[in-house]
């Protein structure tokens, strides 16, 4: 690190201790007092909701499902507080409303009104008010609320989920999620904002505008404070599959790449909290007790779970649009998700930590109330374009020397990317010329130089105390700069878009390496050869050809086209290629839409046209690339196509095959490109879904290597089965662990979702035992040199673990590799890599003349074969560990019974 | 080899319900992990986890001793995080680092460092009914390998022990339980988990994936038409021990093409016990005609070896008796307006704008069965 990076980190390090910026939790004390009420013995009350009852009971929702009842809320001593368990049976309640006199509760699953109909003091009645949004049955789903504007509609937000293939990614996988909807009192849902991560809070200010709080993570930088707006954007991408825009296009937002939406569209937060402040974030409220509770009438109070605490907010309109500060309150509270005023003066703290962890007590409910000492506090902020206005609760002392040194002020901002959370960005000092101090003494202006819009700034006090000599009790708070008040209005946000880091995988997942392993398995050929192949020095229209296994050239007489034995539609393909001089070739996708292949290097043409060409046909023009990248006869080029099949209905075409993408040595030559028919070398007349790649054979020599494809299914690696879909059920359910059967000594580990085994050669059984004719799929990982297989139709006894073995074998020496069905079909080639997570597809039908059993991987079937002897009926299924020196990794086991 | 059942060999790391405090706590700590973290977590997170360690980081590393976590506090969700890392931030990933026993004594001992947890023993979790109904709403596991899960269902609890099981989607019917009611697992751990039913089912439809309980039909010159109705949930209510639930019948269109009641309840008859569902249907503002779907009273069974037939001024009743592939009858009785049309799967009812009409359909498992008991069941089946 140089020294200059150094000083601009270590200002940060010294104000990010709490107890440094802050002053000690007894003087908090002095001026609001923390009471835990005690709750019925064996109870927990993971509050994520509340709400007070016309009798000025207040109500709590719980993570647990319950609502229960404190009857005395305003109790001078808390120890006697009186609970009534009013509802059981709820899945999560972690947002409420009180509408009338009911009880309204958001569930994991629904909108729920709760009725006492006959007076016993006992729910006998929910009402499903609304359950438009899906559920996967990933656990991170939650549901959170329930403001009302004024015309009594609900909000509620909802989570993405977190789940494998990358979990680090947050998903939308079912509708609405990473939303905020708006239900009407009928319970009309309107899909109402998107871009949200984790929204666990949603709270309305004094004005009646809704707020919502996100939890850092992948694209949420630290913990926002978001206005909510109709149709707003908020910067999660994955919510974005639910826009009409996305479904009409058949495309999902990247997991990685900002979408276009975060440029033009995204709404900025109007307060981002300081990392160290807030972790997690619970809802917020606004004093509404005129005066109750001190001199903070108005101000947003903050749930805060991991630090424990309430943060106080306010907010102000700069360019017509909120923005504020915001500093910590009260500390020393528990893990607090919720707050609630009372109207006599009481914060309630509704605690919980969900699993998640967070201060002590992390379960429970607290009140804090004023002791009715004024303290000095900030009482508001107000941003000018040289600085801030800040006004007191209290004068601040005559005495106090306000050079220029009582305030120091820095500013920073964020990245807007896909990793978890970012760091502060572009640390800079913001000089402070001076503090003038109004004539009551209590409006201190700050001025400084160089307050950027688009910035976090960090304003403290040093020194600062009232006319008793009490020290400012907060002195520190952070103002979201997204606006200044004059001067050009920026389009940049405080969270900014950066180049997208490097993917956390290797990037071969989802790939068919066509090519690796035995070469000529996966395509019909004639006249090609495994060899190594170099220009030829003394004739450059020929290849010097040796020994080797470098390139796969067609040597022979008359050799055919190079062609794959499977169909492809949607797809991304990779392969290298070296031509000689004069040479001529061409990847055809499908066998119709040809990139030519042209030695035609700079200066030197040729009249054969350029090289990554489109090749056109009669009724429509060769489009050629934006520049020409081929260099020249004898060197390896590498390219790269993402291509789109054409669509095709039941009257014809819906839409033409599509070049996404081109590109050569890594740059781009071809874009967007739309394929009206099929090229004049075409091998095929008609238009259809799916077809082999050909690499053609029969122009010149030509040498190709390193042949892989990737099936994409709406611009997305073949997508995994989703667990909990209908019909699909997990082989080794998690409730029946007890009953697992193992033979052999292989360790079987099982975390959230990865079932690993290792160590010596053993199986892993289902306990049913008659699977005949169903689909079986999963994910699957397997180490180099390692061997599995996925055992179909188990037979008893289970001393020798026999049936249809699937095989699972990136590079153990066996001419039996992944897709192979052991014994019976072969595949030689290495299609996927060790240590590369793969999806696994098997088909098992029992028809007239045998049993049926293909095999797909990663999409694409490789194995289709009919036993017509029936070897093994009907079965168990079994995960076989192969050998001590083997990992495999397994998740989603699902099967589906067809008949 | 003899196959053998090794729980202990198994990392139950999801079903640990009962969280204890970990074993190798700061004092007592293995040395081995103590030094393992010393080298590898305390430069950022402190010597003793206090969040406090020397490197310089651009935020703050982790307090473990405040217990937060940014992918969970679980033992498994902190293992995961030990292991890859977390992108973004300058959190490692161990994963050649270490060995994995390392990796989990690691986690072990990150966990020692936090706040004492509170334990959920199993008992805490289970729901127990005493002596009133009870409804639980939740994420349902297949009720038998290969049946699907679904992410939002219902299960009714009887004073009984009767537990009935409901998809909450799409409301259908799934299985009829008997014994203890549930554990509540969906909120232990991160929460999400689904519940776990305790009773053993003593009626599975249509091998826990069943279709929908009514479907519209309609004349046409290619014949008969079924159209999947959409249920709806609205209301689920209970009562003392009576408990039940209020749905929607919609079209493709989103119209509400009926209201539906229905109250299931135990039938403890002379000939042997089962289950009743009343069924209340009031049609929409149009005329509409339903089918009920009776199939899963008679799957695995032979066709009726006896029916027998009621009928009054305003109402009918229909008794069938099946043999049970394990020997046991099995007895249907269908019990409506004279209006509703027993059919061999199914009911039918033709319904006037705004008509209402009530129903009830009842199982019976009997272990013997003659027309002396048919046709009591015909005048008592409640």
């Amino acid at each position: 690190m140089s020294p200059c990076h150094l000083s601009l980190v270590l200002p940060l390090l010294v104000s990010s201790g709490l107890a440094a910026e802050t002053a000690p939790i007894e003087d908090e004390n002095d001026y609001y007092t923390v009471e835990h009420f005690p709750v019925p013995p064996g109870v927990r009350l993971e509050i994520g909701g509340m709400g007070l009852l016309p009798g000025g009971e207040l109500a709590v929702s719980t993570r647990r499902g319950q609502v229960w009842i404190l009857e005395n809320p305003e109790v001078e001593d808390v120890n006697d507080a009186r609970w009534r368990l009013f509802a059981e049976g709820m899945w999560e309640g972690l947002g409420m409303n009180v509408v009338d006199g009911d009880i309204h509760v958001v569930q994991r699953g629904e909108l729920s009104r709760l009725r006492d109909l006959n007076g016993d003091g006992v729910c006998d009645q929910i009402d499903t008010l609304c359950d438009d949004w899906g559920l996967s049955g990933n656990y991170h789903e939650f549901a959170f609320g329930l403001p009302r504007d004024e015309a009594g509609n609900f909000f509620v937000t909802l989570n993405v989920a977190f789940f494998n293939p990358q979990w680090w990614h947050g998903k939308s996988a079912v509708p609405y999620r990473g939303w905020a909807l708006r239900i009407s009192p009928d319970g009309e849902m309107t899909p109402w904002a998107k871009g949200f991560r984790s929204p666990c809070g949603v709270g309305q200010n004094a004005q009646g505008d809704i707020f919502i709080t996100d939890n850092q993570g992948d694209w949420c930088a630290s913990s926002p404070i978001y206005h909510l707006v109709k149709d707003g954007f908020y910067g999660h991408p994955a919510s974005l599959e639910w826009t009409p825009e996305y479904r009409a296009s058949g495309t999902l937002a990247s997991d990685e790449v900002p979408p276009p939406a975060a440029a033009n569209q995204r709404r900025p937060a109007a307060v981002w909290i300081p990392y160290e402040w807030s972790r997690s974030t619970g809802n917020m409220v606004h004093d509404s007790t005129d005066g109750a509770f001190g001199p903070f009438a108005d101000d947003l109070f903050v749930a805060e779970l991991t630090n424990g605490m309430v943060l106080r907010c306010n907010m102000e309109k700069v360019r017509g649009e909120y923005q504020g500060w915001i500093q910590p309150f009260r500390q020393g509270i528990g893990s607090v998700a919720r707050v609630l005023f009372s109207p006599d003066g009481t914060l309630f703290c509704g605690m919980t930590n969900r699993g998640w962890g967070g201060r002590t007590p992390s379960d429970g409910l607290a009140r804090v109330r004023w002791t009715g000492r004024s303290p000095l506090e900030i009482q508001d902020v107000q941003l000018r374009q040289s600085g801030f206005d800040v006004e007191f609760t209290k004068p601040i002392s005559a005495e106090v020397d306000l050079g220029s040194d009582c305030a120091s002020v820095y500013q920073y901002d964020y990245n807007y990317w896909w990793e978890y959370g970012s760091p502060p960005q572009h640390h800079t000092v913001v000089e402070v010329t001076g503090c003038v101090l109004s004539e009551d003494r209590t409006h201190l202006r700050v001025e400084t130089v160089g307050l950027t819009p688009a910035m976090v700034a960090r304003v403290k006090f040093d020194g600062l105390v009232g006319d008793q000599g009490e020290a400012l009790l907060h002195p520190e708070f952070a103002y979201t700069i997204n606006q200044l008040p004059e001067g050009p209005i920026t389009n940049q946000h405080v969270s900014k878009i950066v180049p997208p880091p490097p993917s956390k995988e290797s990037g071969q997942e989802g790939w068919l390496m066509l090519s690796w392993g035995d070469p000529m398995d996966r395509f019909e050929s004639e006249g090609w050869e495994l060899v190594n192949a170099e220009i030829a020095r003394d004739e450059g229209t020929h290849f010097d050809i040796t020994t080797g296994n470098g390139a796969l050239v067609n040597t022979g007489d008359q050799p055919s086209h190079y062609t794959s034995k499977n169909s492809f539609g949607d797809c991304e393909l990779h392969l290298g290629f070296m031509l000689p001089e004069g040479g001529r070739s061409g990847i055809l996708l499908m066998g119709r839409y040809e990139v030519a292949l042209i030695d035609s290097p700079k200066g030197n043409e040729g009249e054969a046209g350029l090289c990554f060409s489109i090749n056109g046909a009669e009724s429509w023009n060769t489009i050629a690339p934006r520049f020409n990248a081929y260099r020249h006869a004898g060197e390896w080029h590498e390219v790269d196509l993402r291509f789109r099949a054409p669509r095709l209905g039941k009257d014809g075409k819906v839409s033409d095959a599509r070049f996404e993408q081109i590109l050569v040595d890594g740059r781009t030559v071809l874009e967007g490109i739309n394929v009206p028919g099929v090229s004049a070398t075409s091998i095929y007349e008609t238009e259809v879904p799916v077809g082999p790649v050909v690499l053609w054979g029969e122009g010149s020599e030509v040498a190709f290597r390193d042949i892989r494809v990737r099936p994409t299914e709406r611009g997305h690696p073949n997508p995994l089965p989703r667990t909990g879909s209908p019909k699909w059920a997990p082989v080794f359910p998690e409730e029946q662990f007890d009953n697992w059967i193992l033979t052999g000594d292989a360790e079987w580990e099982l975390d959230d979702v990865t079932l690993v085994a290792s160590g010596p050669k053993g199986a892993l059984i289902s306990t049913r035992n008659d699977y005949r004719s169903f689909d079986l799929r999963a994910r699957i990982k397997i180490s180099d040199g390692g061997q599995a297989s996925l055992v179909l139709r188990v037979q008893d006894p289970l001393e020798v673990v026999e049936g249809y073995a699937a095989l699972i074998n990136s590079t153990f020496p066996s001419t039996e590799k992944t897709g192979s069905l052991a014994g019976l079909k072969s595949i030689r080639a290495q299609l996927i890599p060790s240590d590369t997570w793969f999806n696994y597809f098997v088909a098992v039908r029992e028809v007239e003349g045998g049993t049926h059993i293909r095999i797909w991987i990663n999409g694409v079937m490789l194995t289709d074969y009919m036993d017509t002897e029936s070897r093994f009926g009907p079965g168990r299924i079994a995960i076989e560990h192969g050998h001590a020196a083997s990992t495999v990794s397994v998740e989603a086991l699902e099967v589906r019974i067809v008949d | 080899m003899a196959f053998h059942r090794l729980r202990s060999t198994i990392c139950l790391l999801a079903l640990c319900v009962t969280q204890t405090r970990a074993l190798c706590g700061p004092q007592e700590g293995v040395p081995d992990t103590r030094a393992r973290y010393l080298e590898l977590c305390a430069r950022c997170h402190g010597p003793e986890g206090a969040g406090d360690g020397t490197a310089d980081l651009p935020r703050p590393a982790r307090s473990f001793k405040d217990g937060g976590f940014s992918y969970g506090n679980t033992r498994a969700a902190i293992l995961r995080t030990i292991t890859f890392g977390i992108p973004g931030t300058p959190m490692p990933s161990h994963a050649g680092a270490v060995t994995k026993a390392e990796l989990a004594a690691l986690a072990d001992y990150v966990i020692s460092l936090g706040p004492e947890r509170k334990t959920v023993s199993v008992s805490e979790t289970i729901l127990q009914i005493t002596d009133r109904a009870q409804i639980v709403r939740g994420f349902l596991p297949p009720i038998i390998d290969g049946a699907p899960q679904r992410p939002r269902g219902l299960l009714i609890g009887l004073t009984s022990g009767a537990s009935f099981e409901y998809r909450a989607d799409d409301v259908r019917f799934v299985a009829v339980r008997q014994g203890d009611f549930v554990q509540r697992r969906d909120w232990t751990d991160r929460g999400g988990k689904p519940l776990l039913p305790l009773g053993k089912p003593t009626l599975v439809c249509a091998k826990g994936d069943p279709g929908p309980s009514f479907v519209a039909i309609s004349e046409s010159p290619q014949g008969m038409e079924r159209e999947p109705l959409q249920a709806r949930l609205k209301r689920t209510w209970t009562a003392g021990q009576d408990a039940g639930l209020h749905y929607w019948l919609q079209d493709g269109a989103g119209s509400i093409l009926a209201k539906v009641q229905e109250q299931p309840q135990i039938a403890d008859t002379e000939a042997g016990a089962g289950f009743i569902r009343l069924l209340r249907v009031e049609a929409g503002a149009l005329a509409c005609s339903l089918e009920f779907n009776t199939s899963y009273l008679s799957q695995d069974c032979g066709n009726p070896t006896a029916i027998l037939e009621a009928r009054s001024d305003q109402t009918q009743a229909h008794v069938s008796d099946r043999l049970q592939s394990d020997g046991l009858r099995r007895l249907v009785v269908l019990r409506g307006p004279n209006s509703m049309r027993v059919q061999s799967r199914s009911l039918r009812l033709d319904l006037e704008p705004g008509q209402v009409v009530e129903f009830e359909v009842t199982l019976v498992t009997a272990l013997d069965a003659n027309d002396d008991t048919l046709q009591s069941l015909l005048e008592q089946t409640r």
